[in-house]
Formats: C-alpha cells, structure tokens, sequence
C-alpha cells in the first residue's frame, strides 16, 4: 500500500460517497506526512460541507411564476396567429404548394408545335432575290412616329409649364432650344428619347422639296 | 399519492394550474439553492430562480421523460446563473476576503466552517464551483454534473478533486488546522 494507492482509494470514496477506511490505513499514514494531510484535509472537507449544506429557505415562488404564465397565455390567446409553431405550418405548406405550381407550370408551358405551324415561305430571304421590303418606306414612318411621340411630350411640356412656346417640329435630335423645355422631372424621358431614336435621325433621308 | 415527474409534466403541458403549481413548489427549493449558492445574494438567487422555472415550465415539452428531470433542470438554472454572473459588473470576490497566506487572523477555535467554505467558494472560478455545488449540495453523480455542465464525467472528477484540494488549502490559509482523526470514515 503506498501514497498512490490511497490516492486513488480516497478519490474513489469522494465520487462515490462512501467512507474512507482511515484505520486501515494507519500504519502508512504515521509514516507518511503528505497522505496524513490530504486525509485531514479530507475529513475538513466532509466536516465544511455538512456544516454548509443548509441554505436559506426559498421563497414560495409558485403565486408569482402562475401569474407570469397566466400573462403568457392570454398574450397567445390574443395573437393566436403570431405563434411560432403554426407559422412555421404554414410556411411548409405555401412552400410545397409553390413547388407544385411550378412543377405544373414547367410541365404544361407553350412550346412551338415545329410540325404544325404555318409559315409563309415566301416571305422569307433566302439570299436569292431582293427582299420586296422598302427600307425607306419603314424609317420615314419611324421618324413620322417618332415626330408624334415628340409632339406628345411637348403637349405634355407644355401643359406643365404654361409660357412655353414651341415653334417648328425637331429635325434633330432633340434641338438645343427645345431641350430646355424639358423640366427636371423630365430630364430621364429626354435621355430615353434621345437614346431610343436618336440614331434613327441619321439614317432618315431628307424629304425632297 | 403524489404524481410522478412525468404524471405532473403531462398535466402541466395540458394547462393544468394545480400541477404547474405543484411543480414549481416541488422544484423551487432545489432551484433556489444553487441560485444562492451561485449568486451569492438572496434577491438575485430569487430572481434568477423564478426566471429559472418560468423557462423551465414553458420548456416542458422539450424534457425526455426517459430522463431524470433534476439535471434537466438544474442545467436551465445554471445557464441562468451564468448569464446573470455574466452581467453582473462587480466581481463576485469580496474585497474584504483576504486571500494571501499570512495576513489572516483568525481564530482556529472560533471559525464558522460554513461560512468560511461559502465565502472560499467564491474565489472559485464558476466551473468549479459549479461542479463542486452539484455534486455535493444537490446529490448529483459526476456523469449527471458532466451532462449539466457539457463536459466529460473525467473531466469532471478532475475538477472535483482539484476544487476539493483548493479549498482545503484556503481553509487552511484562513487558519483551520484539521487533525486527522482515524475513528471517522
């Protein structure tokens, strides 16, 4: 039997409490100083710890933890709809809903029947004669539509600001008189403008007199 | 005849008033004990014991019957020890504690062993006293202390024992001087 042995013996007791055979161990411990401390210091321990062990009585907490969980229920009551749980349902079943639409969707989309659809192959170019299209005819009734569009805004221009006068239709792309006449609110639909149609202006032949 | 933790749980998830009653007037004790133990003061100990069961009794559903309920609940309350030791400013040290070997005086004859362990208890760090309080104020073995602290049952006997000794030697420090005695077990 040596100082490692009562060690081990000794923790043995503390975490499964039971008691410590010291009188079996006496002849080691009249021998050993340091095994005879930590057998006192043993014993001081279990002495503290019974001396100890009674703390204050509690407090009857039951009216006062009753009256928080009663509050908690009517809160619930109130807003049955806020409860965590039931979101969390419904938040399943609208996500599985979704993906059932979707799935559908996918499936029963419109795609081009290539076998029944009809096409006029007569219009179509293929490289072997001139196209019976005049590219002319299309940009003057661009330019005339654009002219409308133009006409419009500055009806709308001026309704807003009253003493504005216009004179002659834009030629240009937006003439430098006529850009003032666009007010701060306006300034992105002459940028839209000018970017949408601005290029068309040069491709526009000038009308013969 | 009184209800089983689980009979009482099951009532008191259906709403019963009587039951969550009774389980709170079964628990509080316990509750308040390692409060006090772990905050040092009576009205704090109140507070986080009564924070304690409020959370403990809403969570009932979460509890695994299979389960003892004492760790189950004793792991709540020391989750709101910490956090409220954790908010606390002050350190938890009294600054009239002398703690440097030498300067003490006191009267072997005269010491309050209890209160001298209370007050050695609070130089701990909260780990160890933690542990030192759930295994022998509330009875709790060292897998149980281990499950309620989230660390292994070895690490747990080494804290014990090292805790133990720590206290020991302040005790000693504040001037008991233990004898052995043979004839005690």
């Amino acid at each position: 039997m040596n100082c490692d042995d009562l060690q081990r013996q000794l923790e043995h007791a503390v975490e499964n409490r039971e008691p410590f055979p010291f009188e079996d161990w006496r002849e080691h411990l009249d021998q050993c100083e340091s095994c005879r401390r930590l057998c006192a210091d043993h014993q001081l321990l279990e002495r503290a710890v019974e001396e100890w062990s009674g703390v204050k009585q509690a407090p009857d907490l039951s009216e006062q933890i009753l009256a928080i969980l009663e509050e908690d229920d009517d809160v619930r009551e109130t807003a049955p709809n806020k409860s965590p749980r039931r979101s969390g349902i419904w938040f399943v079943i609208a996500s599985v809903a979704a993906a059932v639409l979707v799935v559908i969707g996918l499936q029963n989309r419109d795609e081009p029947d290539v076998s029944t659809t009809f096409v006029n192959t007569s219009t179509l170019d293929d490289g072997s004669e001139e196209p019976d299209v005049d590219m002319d005819e299309i940009l003057v009734d661009t330019k005339k539509a654009y002219d409308s569009l133009l006409g419009r805004a500055q009806s709308t221009v001026t309704s807003l600001k009253p003493p504005v006068t216009v004179t002659t239709p834009p030629t240009d792309v937006v003439p430098e008189e006529q850009k003032s006449l666009f007010p701060e609110e306006l300034k992105p639909l002459q940028s839209e403008l000018t970017q949408s149609f601005g290029f068309l202006t040069a491709l526009i032949p000038e009308p013969e007199n | 005849m009184t209800p089983t933790d689980a009979e009482l749980v099951t009532r008191c998830l259906d709403g019963d008033r009587d039951a969550q009653r009774q389980f709170v007037q079964r628990y509080q004790q316990m509750i308040f004990a390692l409060c006090y133990r772990m905050l040092g003061s009576y009205e704090d100990a109140e507070d986080v014991a009564q924070e304690s069961l409020v959370r403990a009794v809403r969570a009932l559903d979460r509890w695994d019957s299979q389960r003892p309920m004492k760790p189950w609940l004793l792991t709540i309350t020391a989750n709101r020890c910490r956090t409220a030791l954790m908010k606390r400013s002050k350190k938890p040290i009294p600054t009239d504690y002398p703690l440097e070997p030498g300067i003490v005086d006191v009267n072997p004859g005269r010491v309050d062993l209890a209160e001298e362990l209370d007050r050695a208890l609070e130089t701990l760090q909260p780990e160890h006293r933690e542990c030192f309080l759930l295994f022998h104020e509330h009875d709790l073995n060292c897998a149980e202390v281990g499950e309620v602290l989230g660390h292994p049952e070895g690490t747990i006997k080494t804290w014990l024992h090292r805790t133990r000794k720590k206290l020991a030697d302040i005790l000693r420090q504040r001037g008991v001087v233990p004898e052995l005695n043979y004839e005690l077990r």
